[in-house]
């Protein structure tokens, strides 16, 4: 921007050379001083992490989880083996070790399992839980990961 | 050519004509060039960045600072070379330029969008058309410029003196501060540094007023205005995606162009997509920055408006000594408006850039009335072009403000009056400069633009009739931000009005259709359970004063009552001095009179008609007034203090301002805690609650697109959206839902997508159609009724 300064004042004439190159050493010890604190303090780790904090993106970690085909199948007939399949997504921003716990809640009693998975960041991993209804009724599908996410779906069986 | 600013009580001196100097090369705290060296340099800038952006090269920060400053910074220098003889003198004309260039890069974005496609080209306004089209408009502002290529204009250095080198050190201090704060609260961090922030901000003015007869006039300008980027940046930079209310709408309206490289009203024909600073302006400021869409309003939106207090300063230079217009300025921006909602009404900063370049024409003495008649008008198309609302208010304060005007001299000769001896004779005395013509061909623009042009003018007419049928006493809804107002309004409760409404309006739907819901019960009732409002916990000082037996939450409430009554009792008792003292502060203007005057029958308007409140808001309104009145609160303040204790009347004028800069920014409930949080300090509080997109949010919708909309035709019914959710989705999706989420309208066929919001803080919004009714979420009963298909922990889709 093209400035005309309008009402400036006059700024006071520059003391001599002489003070103004006895002034060089103290700058240059002052700037010493400064850039051996900063390699000091960037050195520091909780410094760099609050530089970091400061400055960048830190997207806060998480983790998706859900059944790959949205609506759950209506009235199964009792039998007729039944597989849910679901998807475990990765953004905890590392690879992340997740506990996956499946299980089907049946007229008949609950059947759980865990499995372990190591899934890498930004990855996902996919597996299903299977069942074969042996009497009608309700049929309660969970998943559920380490981290506290849960997804569920009611199968109905009948004859 | 200097002269020194020691007034304490008057005016600005007239300014120096530009250019005086005569020969290249440096004189004290100016760098003295020649037109055609500048000319030169900017051209040399434009082709820098047009290779970077034509090579698609994303170097971070420097492919968006060269962008911005092809853009904006090297049409306002050529445009300022070219017009420096016409502009308004000093810096309120070097400012004038910014609007000036915005209008031009709005026309002439719009003349390649109309045009192109002409030839065959349907995506006008992709990379290669705005990049040759703001080339084309360079060189051509470029060689006419080449007629001044003698003439020698100044440039400014970095000033020797102590005092300004620390000036300008803590503006780039306090923006940067207000960056890092912000980048840290969006980061999980406290608000330490942002609150830090604001300290560093109220230390910085107060080291201007303290010094203002020290400070060249330079210096002033950029600190007022890294004051006012840094208010604006600690709520804009909030959040990594589109955050707040408007903005929500204005990101659908700029993303529906910038995807099609192409505007069209047709598309959405919403008054929002008539407003060129959503459309067009953004779209041609996003391919020269090649930033992420959101970042255009987050970032350059506010580079542009912070330039509007500054212009505002101008305007109260032009009639107070430089103590009122520092107050002024302090008010404008410490306003809770500025820096909490104008980031998120981008297209409204626009307007406001206009109004505020049409109120320093109005105010230059020294323009002629033919020049300040075209500037009017020109400003005039700009404020048309960038937002309806800012328009529809500008007018009607002008056109009041000319009407008081013409009535003044006979008003002077009432016999009241007369035998009063007030200063009313000497307003009428005053030059009139507000004249009728150049309002009358803005209310023809607006006409023509929002009429025949763009046919969005039916809102228009919907708002007129209700304002008609509230003042005939019909039923009307009500701002919330009404209790601005001077005298209570009305015993009953807003919120159980809006009860009863979501009670109604579900019972007429459930009875309609009466198989389409689930059986009320089990954590599903018609009735709404309201949720509560969250508040700050006390910090160690507001520990020791609840010891001491002070009710810290009631401190801040009442300071903040005040706070609004205050400036409204502050602002009328300023006018009524201005208008009826003899010897009260400031140049005599019967124009400013008559604008103070109109601008504050519009609030009273805005107070007393419910409906008006609904479509602008008492807050907008009362902001866009203080670009006007703001001197007047000055004024008011200063009016506690006899005139002959100047010094005291200054200072307690100037801790006034401090005060309500202090609490109105958050400061004081932050350092004390038990009070609602704001969003600019805090990760909580309504505004976060409501407006702040999450991670997860984005994860959610982004599932939904694919797994369910992809290649379906899902319609509105089959997925319900909280309200909130729904209007951030559609700034990055093209989503269609049912926007509300109310478990006893919860259809059982549908899809219930449940935000961060809805999960995590337990929060729900029902659009009452005049706000939101926010209730608790029953979580548990959703998870009975229907399956859980897709969860993050922090949100869920329910089928």
């Amino acid at each position: 921007m093209l400035v005309v300064e309008e009402h400036d004042v006059v700024a006071p004439p520059e003391t001599g050379g002489r003070q103004r190159r006895s002034r060089h050493p103290v700058i240059v010890l002052l700037a010493a001083a400064m850039l051996g604190g900063a390699a000091a303090v960037w050195f520091s780790p909780s410094f760099r992490h609050q530089v970091v904090l400061s400055t960048t993106e830190r997207a806060a970690p998480y983790d998706e989880l859900y059944f790959v085909s949205p609506t759950a199948p209506a009235n199964v007939p009792v039998g007729r083996a039944t597989s849910l399949r679901f998807t475990v997504v990765n953004h905890e921003g590392r690879t992340f070790r997740y506990e996956v716990s499946e299980g089907v809640g049946s007229p008949a009693g609950a059947h759980f399992s865990q499995v372990s998975v190591a899934v890498p960041d930004g990855d996902a991993w996919s597996g299903s839980v299977s069942f074969t209804p042996t009497q009608p009724g309700s049929y309660e599908v969970v998943v559920g990961l380490n981290p506290d996410v849960q997804i569920h779906a009611t199968v109905e069986a009948g004859r | 050519m200097s002269t020194t600013d020691h007034d304490l009580t008057g005016p600005a001196p007239a300014e120096p004509t530009e250019p005086v100097l005569s020969g290249a090369g440096r004189h004290g705290s100016l760098a003295l060039l020649t037109g055609g060296r500048l000319v030169l340099a900017l051209l040399a800038l434009a082709a820098a960045a047009t290779a970077v952006a034509a090579a698609g090269a994303h170097v971070a920060l420097v492919t968006p600072i060269l962008g911005l400053v092809a853009v904006i910074a090297v049409p306002a220098g050529l445009l300022y070379i070219n017009l420096h003889q016409y502009l308004p003198e000093g810096a309120g004309g070097r400012l004038l330029t910014i609007p000036l260039t915005l209008l031009m890069l709005m026309l002439v974005g719009l003349a390649l969008n109309t045009f192109l496609p002409l030839v065959g080209d349907s995506t006008p306004l992709g990379t290669t058309g705005v990049l040759c089209a703001t080339d084309g408009l360079i060189f051509v502002l470029a060689v006419a410029a080449l007629r001044y290529r003698a003439v020698v204009f100044s440039v400014p250095l970095p000033p020797a003196a102590s005092t300004s080198r620390l000036v300008l050190g803590g503006s780039l201090a306090v923006v940067g501060l207000a960056v890092v704060g912000s980048i840290r609260l969006d980061n999980g961090a406290g608000g330490g540094v942002a609150l830090g922030a604001l300290i560093a901000e109220a230390a910085l003015f107060v080291l201007i007023v303290a010094r203002r007869d020290d400070l060249p006039s330079g210096v002033i300008h950029a600190a007022l205005y890294a004051i006012a980027l840094a208010l604006l940046f600690s709520t804009s930079l909030r959040g990594w995606y589109t955050t707040g209310h408007d903005v929500r709408l204005e990101m659908f309206v700029f993303r529906l162009t910038a995807t099609n490289q192409h505007w069209s009203i047709a598309q959405f024909r919403d008054p929002y997509n008539a407003c060129l600073s959503l459309t067009i302006l953004p779209t041609m400021i996003l391919r020269w920055t090649g930033v992420a869409a959101p970042f255009v309003f987050k970032v350059f939106f506010q580079v542009l408006f912070a330039a509007c207090p500054v212009l505002v300063y101008r305007f109260a230079r032009v009639f107070f000594s430089k103590l009122i217009a520092l107050l002024s300025f302090i008010y404008v921006v410490g306003f809770v408006t500025f820096f909490q909602d104008m980031p998120m009404l981008n297209r409204q900063e626009m307007g406001y850039l206009f109004f505020a370049g049409i109120l320093v024409v109005i105010a230059d003495p020294r323009l002629s009335p033919n020049l300040r008649r075209v500037w009017f008008v020109v400003l005039s198309v700009g404020m048309v072009l960038s937002h309806y609302s800012t328009t529809f208010f500008a007018i009607g304060v002008l056109a009041v403000a000319w009407c008081i005007g013409a009535v003044l001299p006979f008003v002077s000769r009432l016999r009241l009056f007369t035998r009063l001896r007030t200063g009313i004779p000497q307003l009428v005395e005053s030059p009139r400069r507000l004249t009728i013509g150049p309002v009358l061909a803005l209310v023809l623009v607006s006409f023509l633009w929002t009429t025949p042009l763009t046919h969005t003018s039916s809102s228009v007419g919907s708002d007129f009739t209700a304002v008609v049928d509230a003042l005939r006493g019909g039923p009307g809804g009500r701002a919330s931000d009404t209790s601005f107002a001077l005298v209570p309004l009305g015993s009953t409760s807003a919120s159980q009005a809006a009860v009863d409404l979501v009670m109604k309006d579900t019972n007429a739907a459930r009875a309609a259709h009466p198989d389409s819901y689930y059986a009320l019960g089990s954590g599903i009732s018609v009735a709404p359970n309201l949720a509560a409002s969250s508040t700050l916990p006390l910090t160690s000082l507001g520990r020791f004063a609840s010891k001491e037996g002070v009710d810290v939450h009631e401190v801040t409430a009442a300071v903040r009552r005040w706070s609004a009554l205050l400036l409204q009792l502050f602002i009328v008792l300023g006018l009524a001095g201005f208008v009826l003292l003899r010897r009260g502060e400031g140049t005599r203007s019967r124009d400013l009179a008559a604008l103070g005057l109109a601008a504050l029958v519009g609030l009273a308007l805005q107070v007393l008609v419910p409906a008006l409140s609904v479509q602008y808001g008492v807050a907008r309104a009362l902001e866009q007034s203080l670009l006007i009145v703001s001197p007047f609160w000055v004024l008011g303040t200063m009016l506690l203090i006899p005139a002959r204790f100047g010094r005291l009347r200054a200072t307690v004028a100037t801790v006034l301002a401090l005060a309500f800069f202090i609490s109105s920014t958050g400061v004081l409930p932050q350092v004390l805690g038990a009070y609602g949080p704001q969003l600019n300090l805090n990760n909580s509080g309504d505004y976060y609650d409501e407006y702040y997109l999450h991670n997860q949010d984005v994860a959610t919708v982004s599932w939904l697109q694919r797994a369910v909309y992809d290649g379906s035709s899902t319609t509105t019914s089959d997925v319900q959206m909280d309200p909130t959710l729904l209007a951030m989705a559609r700034t990055f999706t093209n989503l269609n839902a049912t926007n509300n989420v109310y478990p006893a309208l919860v259809q059982r066929n549908a899809y219930v997508v449940l935000s961060y919001e809805n999960v995590v803080l337990d929060r729900a919004n029902y659009d009452t159609g005049s706000g939101y009714l926010v209730y608790n979420y029953p979580l548990g009963a959703m998870d009975q009724l229907k399956n859980l298909v897709y969860s993050t922990g922090a949100t869920r889709v329910y089928r």
